[in-house]
């Protein structure tokens, strides 16, 4: 008999007395909040969640806002070497970004000098398919955009997010995936890379990003 | 790096030995006493904060129960979906078959250096030890674990695995080990253990990890984490082989919602861990990630412990360490003087579930029945339930052959348990013991025939029986008032 | 109301005091006290150390002498929660199941009997000093006693309840656990007790024998003038 057949073979065996089954629950999960709007309310808990997690929000009204606030932030913490996404809505922000060396996160980064770049990038920047309100939560799509590295290697993640992606709460973001719509690899990301193994002392940035920049995009507030 | 041979099996007599010597380490249990009181408050807080914690345990433990009835349903419907995303599913009976399967898929990857990402899964069928000793290196590379790595030893929490270390002994063991200078402040160490993980992780030809969820209606799994180390782990190898024990699958993608709030806060006191990732397949063309994604289906007796519901509850627990935190026995000895990969309450359960109760045999006698563990479980397993269970079968096995004194002594206080005039010979042997037990000198020496007596009366005085027994007075008064 | 007292086997053999002060307590609480010298144990240490046969065995006796009562008293949370244990521990004698069943919910653990069922927290007693509380493991945990002692505590005319952090900490006792792992045993108590004496308590009580056995054992030991006592004897405290 083969090991698959086997085990189930053996889990049959221990369930075969059964006579009455216990129902899976249905409906919605307590603790979340569906109810969460007007927009505003739901834009302050991620913004509050987001900061309490770690992150910082930067909350701006046009593109151009965001532009600034990135060659700002690339200026202010001198980052001249930045692995960006592939994500086509980012390229206006690098035009006017400032006087950086990018590098393109790539399908490849098996290549050591590819790889090597990437381990030696100041930052990475990307944008983020979904907000959750409910944690402070970023959610990651990897067919959507080449971040998976650009969001982890580099000591300070740059994320562009917009506002009309915040949804309310973990339930509603879970629920944008349906089975059919899931990537190869989904990544919720809530403040920055932390450990506390040593005396349970809190260290950020340990394997990941130790700083998280959040720039909201919301033209409407 | 050299990962010693750890036979837990062999050391699982040795309990009683163990906590004595824990005991007397001031050092381990000054690090305990800190490090369980600080998880233990911050899980309070956060717990605090949820009005309906309640009825998310109980959501929970009902997911738990119905998945676990139907098992094989929802295991069949998890290796289909995931097949059909492209993921390559392994079943594994045993450790023995798993560590093959991983070794196997190694040779295939030509891979020399493996990364891992903390799963006590591995641990508890020693896969690093395994891998090493067919010539592959294996690095550890969650902070807590690439500490207890280097200095040889296993896991002591299931959460915080270095919890029985000060900083000291970090710095002094990263100086030793590591040969950069000797540091007691936790930012330069794990600065230290970034700059060298990031070596391991660009040179990985594979990586390992484990899964917090399995997800039955999308083939995928879920690994939390708070460090990044499993992001880089299943990022960066060109191969990805993720470790699940059976009993981790759940039906739908939609039941993420409930274990989502209840792990972290239980494990951490967190809202959230600062990453989840679901893998849902091997990358796409063109895209980053690994380009084999495998999925390995561990038994390892875990089906026997679906015999009855009560067995099922052990099989429902998520991990989260709760219930150590709170143990006031693990906060004496900590996880080291079990002598298995899972300690504490729960380790005292899954332990001789898993590995049987002949070897496994002190663990479920190795609590004072408190029950804090029990309110704190998220997915409300009535550990106490399961620890009376386990000893009831290690009295019906060999293995408590050595309290034969014991069973006999249970004997004899049942007959005089089953009726009153037997009971009342035992009283009038009381009686007469009497003047022995409160003469200290006579007392000694009764003590050393009587061993509870000695180890009772090592550390506290002992109070004699009563010169008239509650009956007794009763019978005096109602003959007064008649 | 008619109550029968189920004294425990510890406090009869033990502290055989406590029994008679439940008595009083019950007594002044407006109840008609019986006893039935047919009981003997609940059963609980063999339950606790595995030996289910002879768990049953005491059992089936207690529950023969006190299962035609109406109400069945209990100085014992721990025993209290055993008697809830009774249904498990014949699930496979249908017969003494059933008696099990219908005996378990008429026992009544003392301060929640006062409390919850007579609604009664007024006994005239007095008892001067200050007291710390020690909520023991299955009266708190298994059966959810919490507020009741600290409810009858409160109108004890002298008495100052003294809430310490530890008060929900186990005192390490856990029955034969008590004499299989003695350092631990002693050492989960020491814990516990830390910092008790600083309070400037003048007593521990508790809704347990048990526990205070552990508890007082350990403070003669250390030579400590701090009481170990039961909640029957301090309410029972100043008799009228």
């Amino acid at each position: 008999m083969s090991a698959r057949d086997e085990c189930l073979s053996r889990i049959r065996g221990q369930l075969a007395g059964l006579s009455s089954f216990t129902e899976l629950p249905q409906g919605p999960t307590p603790g979340g909040c569906p109810d969460l709007d007007p927009r505003e309310k739901r834009l302050a808990l991620f913004s509050e969640r987001l900061q309490a997690s770690g992150g910082q929000l930067h909350h701006l009204h046009s593109d151009q806002a965001v532009a600034e606030r990135l060659a700002q932030l690339v200026r202010e913490l001198g980052l001249t070497r930045i692995a960006r996404s592939d994500a086509t809505c980012l390229d206006p922000l690098i035009v006017t970004a400032g006087d950086v060396e990018w590098i393109c996160a790539s399908s490849s980064v098996k290549e050591v000098p590819q790889r090597k770049s990437l381990f030696e990038a100041h930052a990475g920047l990307s944008s983020a398919q979904l907000g959750i309100a409910e944690t402070g939560t970023l959610v990651l799509d990897s067919r959507v955009e080449r971040h998976r590295l650009a969001s982890l290697v580099p000591p300070v993640h740059l994320v562009v997010l917009d506002a009309a992606k915040v949804v309310a709460d973990l339930g509603e973001a879970l629920a944008h995936f349906e089975r059919d719509e899931l990537p190869p690899t989904l990544t919720l990301i809530t403040g920055p890379s932390r450990t506390a193994d040593i005396e349970l002392e809190l260290v950020v940035g340990v394997h990941g990003p130790r700083d998280l920049h959040v720039l909201l995009l919301d033209p409407r507030g | 790096m050299s990962h010693p041979a750890q036979d837990h099996s062999a050391n699982l007599e040795s309990f009683p030995e163990n906590a004595r010597r824990a005991l007397n380490d001031s050092q381990l249990r000054g690090a305990l006493r800190h490090a369980t009181g600080v998880i233990d408050e911050r899980r309070g807080q956060a717990v605090e904060r949820v009005a309906c914690w309640q009825e998310l345990r109980e959501r929970a433990k009902t997911l738990k129960a119905a998945t676990l009835e139907r098992l094989d349903h929802w295991l069949e419907l998890f290796e289909r979906n995931a097949i059909a995303r492209g993921t390559q599913v392994h079943w594994a009976r045993d450790a023995a078959e798993a560590n093959a399967i991983v070794a196997r898929l190694a040779a295939d990857a030509g891979a020399r250096t493996l990364v891992k990402s903390k799963s006590m899964t591995t641990e508890e069928i020693g896969l690093n030890q395994h891998l090493e000793e067919l010539g592959h290196r294996v690095v550890e590379t969650d902070l807590g674990e690439y500490i207890i790595q280097l200095a040889g030893e296993t896991p002591s929490h299931i959460i915080v695995p270095a919890i029985h270390k000060t900083r000291a002994e970090i710095g002094e063991l990263f100086h030793r080990t590591l040969g950069v200078k000797d540091s007691k402040d936790p930012k330069e160490l794990t600065a230290i253990a970034r700059e060298r993980l990031r070596e391991e992780f660009a040179r990985a030809d594979m990586g390992i990890s484990g899964a917090n969820f399995a997800i039955a209606e999308t083939g995928s799994f879920l690994v939390l984490e708070n460090e990044g180390n499993a992001r880089l782990c299943t990022s960066l190898p060109r191969v990805h082989v993720a470790l699940i024990g059976i009993e981790k699958v759940i039906p739908r993608l939609a039941d993420l919602e409930v274990f989502l709030r209840l792990l972290p806060r239980s494990g951490t006191g967190q809202h959230l861990t600062s990453y989840q990732t679901l893998f849902s397949g091997p990358r796409a063309a063109g895209r980053e990630g690994p380009e084999e994604l495998h999925v390995i289906l561990l038994d390892n007796g875990r089906s026997a412990m679906l015999s009855d519901s009560l067995s099922r509850q052990a099989l429902a627990c998520i991990r989260c360490g709760a219930c150590l935190n709170v143990c006031p026995v693990y906060g004496q000895i900590g996880g080291h003087a079990y002598a298995s990969v899972y300690p504490g309450p729960i380790g005292s359960v899954i332990t001789p579930m898993l590995q049987g109760v002949e070897q496994a045999h002190h663990l479920p006698f190795a609590s004072s029945l408190c029950g804090a563990c029990r309110d704190v479980c998220p997915v409300g397993i009535d550990l106490p339930a399961l620890l009376l269970k386990l000893r009831s079968k290690v009295r019906q096995g060999s293995a408590g052959s050595g309290d034969r004194e014991q069973r006999r002594a249970f004997r004899l206080w049942s007959l005089a348990m089953s009726g009153p005039r037997r009971y009342g010979l035992l009283l009038r042997a009381l009686r007469l013991a009497r003047p022995l037990l409160e003469r200290p000198g006579a007392r000694s020496r009764l003590a050393r025939w009587v061993p509870p007596l000695a180890a009772w009366t090592a550390a506290r005085e002992f109070r004699p029986p009563a010169g008239r027994s509650f009956r007794e007075l009763w019978r005096d008064q109602e003959a007064k008032d008649s | 109301m008619k109550v029968s007292l189920f004294v425990t086997c510890l406090v009869d053999q033990f502290r055989p005091e406590v029994g008679l002060a439940t008595v009083e307590v019950l007594r002044r609480a407006g109840c008609d006290v019986s006893f039935d010298p047919g009981q003997t144990c609940c059963g609980q240490p063999a339950y606790n150390a595995g030996y289910r046969a002879d768990a049953r065995a005491a059992a089936r006796q207690t529950i023969q002498s006190l299962e035609e009562s109406e109400a069945i008293v209990l100085p014992s949370g721990s025993c209290t929660a055993m008697t809830r244990h009774w249904p498990e521990l014949f699930a496979d004698d249908p017969q003494w199941r059933e008696r099990a069943e219908a005996i378990a919910p008429k026992c009544h653990e003392l301060s929640s009997f006062l409390v919850s069922v007579l609604g009664c927290t007024e006994l005239g007693a007095r008892f001067p000093g200050r007291v710390s509380w020690h909520d023991a493991c299955h009266g708190l945990r298994e059966l959810g006693i919490k507020s009741e002692p600290r409810a009858l505590l409160a109108t004890v005319d002298g008495l100052e309840l003294i809430e310490h952090e530890n008060s929900e900490r186990c005192c390490g006792f856990g029955g034969t656990f008590s004499v299989k792992f003695p350092e631990l045993s002693v050492a989960m108590l020491d814990r516990k007790l830390e910092g008790l004496q600083s309070t400037g308590v003048d007593a521990i009580a508790s809704s347990d024998v048990s526990c205070l056995m552990q508890i007082e054992g350990r403070l003669a030991r250390l030579g400590s003038r701090l009481r170990a006592l039961h909640l029957a004897e301090i309410l029972a405290g100043g008799a009228s």
